[in-house]
C-alpha cells in the first residue's frame, strides 16, 4: 500500500490535492496522510495539556469533514485510509523524525498560494516536504486571485 | 443629510445623552447629600433644644444656650416651637399649627423623629420625653448655604455640559471626515473606471476592516467584469475564426471547380468535399446555438423531473453506438435506497448534452482505456465522479478549459471544436450544479459533478 502525504489548511479547496494523488498513484491502493503545520503555543500548561485529536477537531470545519468523507466514499475502490496529523517541529530533522515515524516517502505539494494557512498557529509545511520527501509531485494549480490575474494579463497583452 | 453630518449628529446626540444622565446624576446625589447634612444639623438642634427645655436647673440652660449660640451659630430663619403633649401622649388639636401637615406630625408620634421641606424651609420634628413628660420640638430654617453651593455646582454643571458640546461636535465632525476619507477615496477611483481602463484596480489595503472588505469587493467585481469581457472578445475572435475555416474551403473548393470545365466525376468530388465543409458548419453553428440557449435563465427552460441514473442509462445506450469500443464502467453500487435522492428539477436534454460531453470526452482523449462513473449522494447532493486514465490536461491550462473553443495544447491533434467542456459547465450551473476538474498529463482526469437533488416535501 503507497503511503501519501498531502498538505492541507483545512480549506474545501485543499483537497482537490487528494485527486491528484489518486491520478499520479494508479493501479495502487492508497492510505493519505494529511498534515498541517501547528506551532504549540509555548507556555507550559499549553504544551503538557496539547491534544493533537482535539486541535484536529478544533481545525477541521463541519463541511471539511464532510467533504472529507464524501471523498473516501467516492474513491472507496482506491484509498483506504484517510488520515490527518498536525507536525508541530520545526525544523526539517523533526520533520524527518515525522516522516519515519509515520512511513511515508511520498508526497504530493502544490504552490504555496493555492492554499492559504489563515487558521491559528497554522503554517504550511509544504517546504519541509520538498526537502525531506524521497519523492515529492509538485502541481502547479493556481490560487483563485492567480487564475483571476491570469485572465487579465492575457486580455492586456 | 449627508452621512458624514449624520454620524456626527448621532455621535453628538448619544455623548449629549449620556453627559447628562452622567451630570443629573452628579446633581441629584448632591443635592441628597447638602439636604441630609442640612437636616443632621436641624437634628442636633433641635435634641439641645429639647434637652434645654426639659432642664430644670438655670446653669444648665445657660450652657445650652452659649453651645447654640457660640458653636452652631443662627440658622438663617431659623424657628424653634415646643408642643407640650397631653397626659395621654397625644397632642391636643387646639395647639397644633395648621400650617404643618398632619402626616408630619404623626410621623413625629409614631417614629419619634420626621423631617420636612416646604419651599426652601427644612422642618425637623422629634419627640422628646424626659420621664416627666414628653413634648415635640420642631425646629426649622432655610439651609442658604447648601442652596448656594447647589446652584454653584449646577452652573458649573451646565457651563461643561456646553464647553464639551462644542468641543464633541468639532471632534465629531472630523473623525467623520477622516472615517470616511477612503470612502470619497474610493467613490472617486471608481467613478474614473470606464471600459477602457477596465485593468484599473483599487489601491489594495492589507487591513482587515470593513473599508478593505469593500475594496477587495470592488477589486473581485472588477476582475469578474473583466474576466467576461476577455471572454466574449476571445468569444467572438475564436467563433468568427471557426466559421470562416469551412467557409473559405467551400468558396475555394467552387472556385476551383468553375475555374474550368470538369468532369462529372470532378464536380462529384467537389460537392462532396464542399459537403463535409458544410456539415462542419452545421455542426459548429448547431453548437454555438446550444452554447446560446443555456445563457438563458432557468425560467426559458423546460423543467422536467429527471433520474440522474436513468439519463446516464441513456447515455450509455447512445454512447455504446457512437463509440462502440468504449470502456464506460458504471459504479452504481452506492445508489440511494430513496429514489428521490436521485431525482434532480431541470432540463432533460440539456443535463443529457452535458453528461454525454464529459463522458464522450473521458473515451475520447483516453483512447478508449477504462473510464469508471460513480454516482452517490449525501444529505442535499447528488455527486458523480467520472475517473479517466487518458492523455490529462495540463495543470497550468486547467484554468481554460470552460471558455469556450478552448483547447488543450496537447490534444491539438484530436477533432473538436472546444464546445464540449464550456457548454457542460454552463449547463451544469443552471442547474445550481458544481463542477471540479483534476487532471494530469498522461496520467489522467477526474471530473466531479455537483447536483442538488430535488427535495420533495
Amino acid at each position: 500500500m503507497k503511503r501519501v502525504l498531502i498538505p492541507t489548511d483545512f480549506s474545501i479547496k485543499s483537497l482537490q490535492l487528494l485527486d491528484y494523488a489518486i491520478l499520479n498513484y494508479p493501479k495502487e491502493q492508497l492510505s493519505l496522510v494529511l498534515v498541517c503545520g501547528y506551532r504549540i503555543k509555548e507556555s507550559l500548561w499549553d504544551m503538557r495539556n496539547f491534544s493533537e485529536q482535539r486541535e484536529i477537531n478544533k481545525l477541521c470545519s463541519e463541511e471539511f469533514t464532510k467533504s472529507k468523507r464524501t471523498f473516501l466514499r467516492e474513491h472507496r475502490d482506491v484509498v483506504d485510509r484517510l488520515n490527518i496529523h498536525l507536525f508541530s517541529g520545526h525544523n526539517m530533522f523533526a520533520f524527518k523524525n515525522f516522516l519515519k515515524q509515520n512511513d511515508l516517502q511520498d508526497g504530493i505539494i502544490t504552490d504555496s498560494q493555492f492554499l492559504s494557512y489563515e487558521k491559528t498557529n497554522t503554517f504550511d509545511p509544504s517546504h519541509l516536504m520538498k526537502s525531506c520527501l524521497e519523492n515529492t509531485i509538485e502541481i502547479p494549480l493556481a490560487s483563485d486571485r492567480a487564475y483571476k490575474q491570469s485572465q487579465v494579463s492575457v486580455s492586456t497583452m | 443629510m449627508r452621512l458624514r453630518n449624520k454620524i456626527t449628529a448621532i455621535f453628538i446626540l448619544l455623548t449629549g445623552l449620556l453627559q447628562t444622565a452622567v451630570f443629573i446624576f452628579i446633581y441629584y446625589f448632591a443635592q441628597q447629600y447638602t439636604e441630609n447634612e442640612f437636616y443632621l444639623r436641624l437634628r442636633q438642634r433641635a435634641t439641645i433644644a429639647a434637652q434645654a427645655y426639659s432642664t430644670q436647673d438655670e446653669v444648665d440652660i445657660d450652657i445650652y444656650e452659649d453651645i447654640r449660640i457660640r458653636h452652631l451659630q443662627t440658622l438663617p430663619d431659623e424657628n424653634e416651637v415646643i408642643y407640650e403633649l397631653g397626659p395621654e401622649g397625644n397632642l391636643p388639636p387646639s395647639k397644633i399649627d395648621h400650617d404643618l401637615p398632619q402626616s408630619f406630625i404623626s410621623k413625629i408620634l409614631t417614629d419619634e423623629y420626621a423631617e420636612f421641606k416646604r419651599g426652601s424651609s427644612y422642618y425637623t420634628g422629634l419627640l422628646y420625653d424626659d420621664g416627666s413628660g414628653a413634648f415635640i420640638v420642631i425646629l426649622s430654617a432655610r439651609d442658604v448655604y447648601g442652596a448656594g453651593k447647589l446652584e454653584n455646582l449646577r452652573n458649573i454643571l451646565f457651563g461643561a455640559f456646553f464647553i464639551s458640546l462644542i468641543f464633541i461636535s468639532v471632534l465629531g465632525q472630523y473623525y467623520a471626515t477622516q472615517a470616511l476619507s477612503p470612502i470619497a477615496r474610493i467613490t472617486r477611483k471608481v467613478n474614473s473606471i470606464r471600459a477602457e481602463n477596465l485593468y484599473t484596480r483599487l489601491d489594495s489595503v492589507n487591513a482587515k476592516d470593513e473599508l478593505a472588505e469593500l475594496t477587495r469587493t470592488f477589486n473581485n467585481m472588477l476582475d469578474r467584469l473583466q474576466i467576461s469581457f476577455d471572454l466574449q472578445n476571445n468569444f467572438i475572435n475564436h467563433a468568427s475564426h471557426e466559421l470562416r475555416n469551412p467557409l473559405t474551403a467551400i468558396l475555394g473548393q467552387t472556385e476551383i471547380a468553375q475555374a474550368k470545365e470538369r468532369s462529372v466525376e470532378e464536380y462529384r468530388t467537389a460537392l462532396k468535399k464542399i459537403e463535409l465543409e458544410a456539415s462542419r458548419l452545421d455542426t459548429l453553428v448547431n453548437g454555438l446555438l446550444k452554447l446560446a440557449k443555456t445563457d438563458f435563465d432557468s425560467k426559458g427552460l423546460v423543467v422536467d423531473i429527471i433520474r440522474v441514473d436513468q439519463i446516464i442509462i441513456e447515455i450509455m445506450q447512445d454512447l455504446d453506438i457512437s463509440i462502440p469500443e468504449n470502456k464506460v464502467k458504471l459504479h452504481f453500487e452506492d445508489l440511494p435506497e430513496d429514489e428521490r435522492q436521485l431525482t434532480v428539477s431541470g432540463s432533460e436534454t440539456l443535463l443529457k448534452v452535458a453528461l454525454s460531453n464529459i463522458l464522450e470526452n473521458a473515451c475520447k482523449f483516453s483512447n478508449n482505456k477504462g473510464v469508471t462513473l460513480k454516482i452517490l449522494t449525501d444529505d442535499t447532493h447528488i455527486l458523480m465522479t467520472i475517473r479517466d486514465e487518458g492523455v490529462g490536461i495540463p495543470t497550468d491550462e486547467l484554468k481554460n478549459i470552460f471558455e469556450p473553443f478552448y483547447r488543450g495544447s496537447n490534444v491539438r491533434n484530436v477533432e473538436g471544436f472546444g464546445f464540449g467542456l464550456p457548454l457542460a459547465y454552463r449547463i451544469i450551473t443552471l442547474h445550481n450544479g458544481e463542477i471540479r476538474v483534476s487532471s494530469q498529463v498522461n496520467k489522467g482526469t477526474i471530473v466531479k459533478i455537483k447536483l442538488p437533488y430535488m427535495t420533495i416535501s
